[in-house]
């Protein structure tokens, strides 16, 4: 078995780009992490009751948002600078989970007014973009390989 | 969209990886484009004629019978082959 059949599909990806949008890609996914990172900790302060309450309840309740921008930031400049081929690829998945959200976010609201205990799931149309956004990744690749 | 840019890399002796850091741009694109799966954009489409030091439309032409050129031009694309 060959090296390019042996590599993952990560290593493959990275290869496939400049330096540039290799070095743009992973700020990118380090702020994103970061973001997690935050996001977690802020809803455990919160379900815990260590810092809900008074103004450092409103400051743990931003800071994921505060990062998010940031994220927001860096993937817009990962965008920018990237070669146009991989722009269309990240606009057409971009644009298919934002579709694939826009059937999902409705219908969620509407089961649950129909009484279905989605209640618990909050980030259903979130998360239903993000699959969606990375096999639209995937099936933007497949076209043009 | 058709386009030459597969024998004007082979006259170089260029790799796709070669072609693709001259142009700043992914292997991928170079790939894509070669095998007619993605038509650059002008920025692009113009940075490779001037690559190889070729008129636009010498690299780049519609339809699948070759390269449209014109008489006066020196450059064609059917002197090159």
């Amino acid at each position: 078995m060959n090296q390019a059949t042996t590599d993952s599909f990560w290593v493959r990806y990275c290869a496939d780009m400049t330096a540039r949008d290799r070095r743009n890609l992973w700020r990118y996914l380090w702020i994103l992490f970061a973001w997690a990172v935050c996001f977690v900790a802020s809803s455990w302060l919160i379900e815990v009751d260590l810092l809900s309450t008074g103004p450092m309840g409103w400051v743990v309740a931003v800071v994921p948002s505060l990062v998010a921008v940031f994220a927001v930031v860096a993937y817009g400049r990962y965008l920018r600078d990237a070669d146009e081929l991989q722009r269309a690829i990240q606009l057409q998945a971009l644009a298919l989970a934002v579709c694939a959200g826009f059937v999902v976010w409705p219908a969620v609201q509407l089961i649950e007014r129909l009484g279905a205990p989605i209640g618990d799931w909050p980030s259903v149309p979130l998360l239903t973009m993000v699959v969606f956004y990375v096999i639209g990744v995937l099936l933007s690749r497949r076209r043009y390989q | 969209m058709k386009n030459r840019l597969k024998v004007l890399r082979a006259e170089r002796d260029w790799t796709q990886a070669r072609l693709a850091e001259e142009l700043d741009v992914s292997r991928q694109t170079v790939n894509a484009i070669e095998r007619g799966k993605y038509d650059p954009g002008l920025s692009l489409a113009f940075k490779i004629a001037r690559l190889f030091d070729r008129r636009i439309e010498d690299v780049f032409f519609p339809g699948t019978n070759g390269p449209q050129t014109s008489a006066a031009d020196s450059h064609g694309a059917s002197s090159q082959e």
